[in-house]
């Protein structure tokens, strides 16, 4: 399961399957869709982690 | 770098407490979301010349100045958001290669290939972000909590990009 887990997330991270008839704007797509999802994430961590911890001190 | 650029955004808001963390995580991660928008729009260039280059971050921090100074009144405050968003440049100059100028030289030390040495770097930039973040919190019981937790999550996240810098050949961006 978590080996399962571990082989799809760096499936992920390696991009899509690259085949002579993929499509370049798919894998345009694809890598920013990575990229915004990465900066979502280093964005609303440390967001909620600060939002939780100032209501806690309420 | 990545989560490293946080560790800006966390060491602004003890400079300036009254911006908000939002404002300075955006700030911080300014050219990476233009690089978003070039990807997007399919004018991504690799050695990101449009984003990451002096000239470029200079444009951005102006703007993000303007914007925020113009937009709250608090210019001081309008002076951290650009410097957040040069703190950006400097950090990514140590991590990776970076452009100075367009045509110009590509300056860094490059450790994105060395992950170990990058999750060291990344990670002493996040703790000490998370030190002076911590005394931005109202006291109280166990607040040491809060900081550790942020350290935490942030050191996890770093991690999981490393490892996956040695486990994979490239990482592109775009």
């Amino acid at each position: 399961m978590l080996s399962a887990a571990f082989s799809l997330l760096v499936g992920l991270l390696a991009g899509p399957m690259e085949t002579p008839e993929a499509d370049i704007s798919i894998s345009r797509f694809y890598y920013a869709t990575r990229l915004i999802a990465a900066l979502l994430v280093a964005t609303l961590v440390p967001l909620l982690i600060d939002r939780r911890a100032r209501r806690s001190t309420n | 770098m990545y989560i490293g650029h946080v560790a800006a955004a966390l060491a602004a808001k003890r400079a300036r407490a009254s911006v908000g963390l939002v404002v300075l995580l955006v700030a911080t991660y300014t050219p990476d979301w233009v690089d978003a928008g070039l990807c997007l729009a399919g004018v991504y260039n690799p050695d990101a010349v449009l984003s990451h280059s002096v000239p470029a971050i200079a444009l951005f921090a102006l703007v993000g100045f303007a914007a925020y100074a113009l937009g709250t009144r608090d210019w001081t405050g309008g002076i951290l958001v650009g410097g957040v968003i040069v703190s950006h440049m400097l950090l990514d100059w140590i991590t990776g290669h970076k452009p100075t100028w367009p045509g110009g030289q590509m300056i860094g030390l490059g450790l994105y290939g060395h992950p170990v040495a990058d999750f060291i770097v990344e990670g002493v930039l996040i703790v000490i972000g998370a030190l002076l973040y911590g005394r931005t919190l109202p006291r109280r019981h166990r607040a040491w909590m809060d900081v550790s937790i942020m350290i935490g999550a942030l050191l996890a996240l770093q991690l999981g990009i490393d490892v996956a810098r040695m486990l994979l050949k490239t990482l592109p961006k775009c």
